[in-house]
């Protein structure tokens, strides 16, 4: 069993009287892909915030890699790599300036360091440009080189693909699933984009109004998921007399071109097919279906079409 | 701690602004030492191109300028401090930060001030008559007299600029805290005992009457300095450990 790096007990920040998060219990085990997904105002960036201490909790405990007093665990800070909302790097320093201070800062050894950190985001030909003169990517991209500049165990990615092409945002998807199966990089993080997600988390922890409101496994959403059964049949008017006389449990809907959607049912395929065969009903396929990610989060909280 | 001042002094020496900051109080300087010199040189009788008058009249009011414009550069602070929130999730405590930044801009203001006195005597010996045996080494005594004054002034504009998000709000801040109350209590003094004393011993008073006759103990102006220093830095430090970024 991977045993936890962060655990989070009870935790709570309020701003003024705005309850950003309440009662977050959360533990994160080593070599997870852990997404958070919420609305915007959800708390997943004071979440992210909370952990890294960039804004203190009201209430609440944080325990990382099993320090939780404040000396041990800001010790234990060392090992995370962070980026959480938009990037922040000095305007009139260039890309390698701006790593190159950070290296110093964190006491890493060797120059190359900056370098390798700006070659495995794809940034080592910007020259003299400056961060201010940057693209939103390209700032993105290097809030990333300095999460990963420290090699650290725990990443902390807060909407790490804004901003960036379809391409851009693959190379990054790659770049995480690489670090966390050859570096066992531990990853908490957090996408406007749940296709994204959903290509790459082991774990979701859905946040809704300060609160987490379900926690599953990769496994768990897809069983979760695979809940309808999708019927082609010769006649859907038939076939739907069939299903409110034999399967009166299971709803249903007609869909355009003989198709007919079961909401259950996936366990009884064998026994639809044998029932709509043995009462004069052509089914040319029987296949369950699911939901992906984001139709899985609108039905549970209702959201927009994005997170 | 070190790592913190060492990326911090990476960063101080790539300031332009500082340099430019320099540039300019050199070019005051040479600017009036140049007029000195021509008057002294096209007019007989003129009496003030020696390096007394140079020390004591033309450069008497440069650190209050030295204090305004090293803060500049200060000021830009708070368009970086969004760069703190980088420092604390890699674990480094507010006071850390706060002590790192400040004394390697202490450390580069007394560089620059060292360098720039440097200029400030080449031009007063190369270009001008020594007309006093002891004008140097009064100069010498009046700017270590105002240097904790000085050090004051940056260290109250570094505490507000920790803790204020908006320049304008800093620059008036600032201006209330270390220059206002010696305008006021100059006002006041005719009128109250207490308000005499803390005329004659507020930093901006050392400041300004460096190069007259010192009426005070040498002293003084080191009190009255680290007072204000161990206050704002302390306010600042407390303020600055309840920050979020």
């Amino acid at each position: 069993m991977m045993h936890c790096i962060l655990e989070i007990e009870a935790l709570g920040k309020t701003y003024k009287n705005v309850h950003a998060l309440q009662d977050i219990q959360l533990s994160i085990a080593a070599g997870d892909i852990a997404a958070v997904i919420g609305k915007n105002g959800a708390g997943k960036t004071t979440l992210f915030k909370c952990v890294t201490e960039q804004v203190f909790p009201t209430s609440g405990t944080i325990r990382l890699y099993g320090k939780s007093d404040a000396a041990g665990i800001r010790r234990q800070r060392s090992k995370i790599g962070a980026m959480i909302e938009e990037p922040a790097f000095f305007p009139d320093f260039t890309a390698r300036q701006n790593l190159e201070y950070f290296r110093q800062q964190r006491g890493i050894a060797g120059k190359e360091a900056v370098d390798r950190a700006l070659k495995d985001v794809n940034l080592l030909d910007t020259g003299s440009k400056k961060f201010k003169d940057f693209s939103l990517g390209m700032k993105q991209r290097l809030g990333l080189a300095l999460a990963l500049m420290s090699h650290p165990a725990l990443l902390i990615l807060d909407e790490p693909t804004n901003g960036l092409d379809p391409e851009g945002k693959a190379e990054i998807r790659e770049l995480l699933k690489t670090l966390n199966v050859e570096k066992k990089v531990t990853i908490l993080i957090s996408s406007h984009v749940l296709s994204e997600l959903q290509s790459v988390a082991t774990r979701y922890i859905f946040m809704d109004r300060g609160r987490i409101v379900e926690q599953l496994t990769a496994e768990e959403l897809l069983n979760k998921t695979r809940k309808a059964v999708e019927l082609v049949v010769d006649d859907s008017g038939r076939a739907a007399t069939v299903l409110e006389q034999h399967f009166p449990d299971i709803p249903y809907r007609i869909l355009p071109g003989n198709r007919i959607r079961l909401s259950g049912g996936t366990d009884r395929t064998e026994a639809l097919n044998r029932t709509l065969y043995s009462c004069g009903v052509g089914v040319r396929s029987i296949a369950v279906t699911g939901e992906d990610l984001e139709e899985y989060y609108l039905g549970l909280l209702g959201g927009e079409r994005h997170a | 701690m070190l790592n913190l001042m060492k990326s911090e002094q990476y960063r101080f020496v790539r300031t332009r602004n500082y340099y430019f900051t320099a540039l300019l109080y050199t070019l005051l300087m040479a600017g009036a030492a140049v007029v000195l010199y021509i008057f002294q040189q096209s007019e007989p009788g003129f009496r003030y191109g020696n390096e007394r008058f140079f020390y004591n009249n033309v450069l008497a009011m440069m650190p209050v300028v030295f204090v305004l414009l090293f803060t500049f550069p200060v000021i830009l602070m708070g368009d970086h401090k969004q760069v703190f929130k980088n420092i604390a999730a890699y674990g480094y405590s507010r006071q850390r930060i706060y002590t790192a930044k400040l004394l390697v801009t202490l450390a580069g203001f007394l560089l620059f001030a060292l360098a720039l006195t440097g200029v400030s005597v080449l031009l007063g010996t190369g270009l001008l008559i020594r007309s006093h045996e002891h004008a140097l080494a009064d100069y010498s005594r009046s700017l270590l007299g105002v240097l904790p004054v000085m050090i004051a002034g940056i260290t109250t504009y570094y505490s507000l600029a920790a803790v204020m998000k908006k320049n304008t709000q800093i620059i008036t801040a600032y201006v209330l805290i270390y220059f206002l109350p010696h305008y006021v209590l100059n006002a006041l003094q005719g009128r109250f005992a207490w308000a005499k004393w803390l005329y004659s011993h507020n930093p901006v008073y050392y400041l300004f009457n460096l190069y007259n006759e010192p009426s005070y103990p040498a002293w003084e102006p080191w009190a009255s300095g680290a007072v204000y220093t161990l206050f704002f830095c302390g306010i600042g430090l407390y303020l600055f450990n309840k920050e979020e970024f």
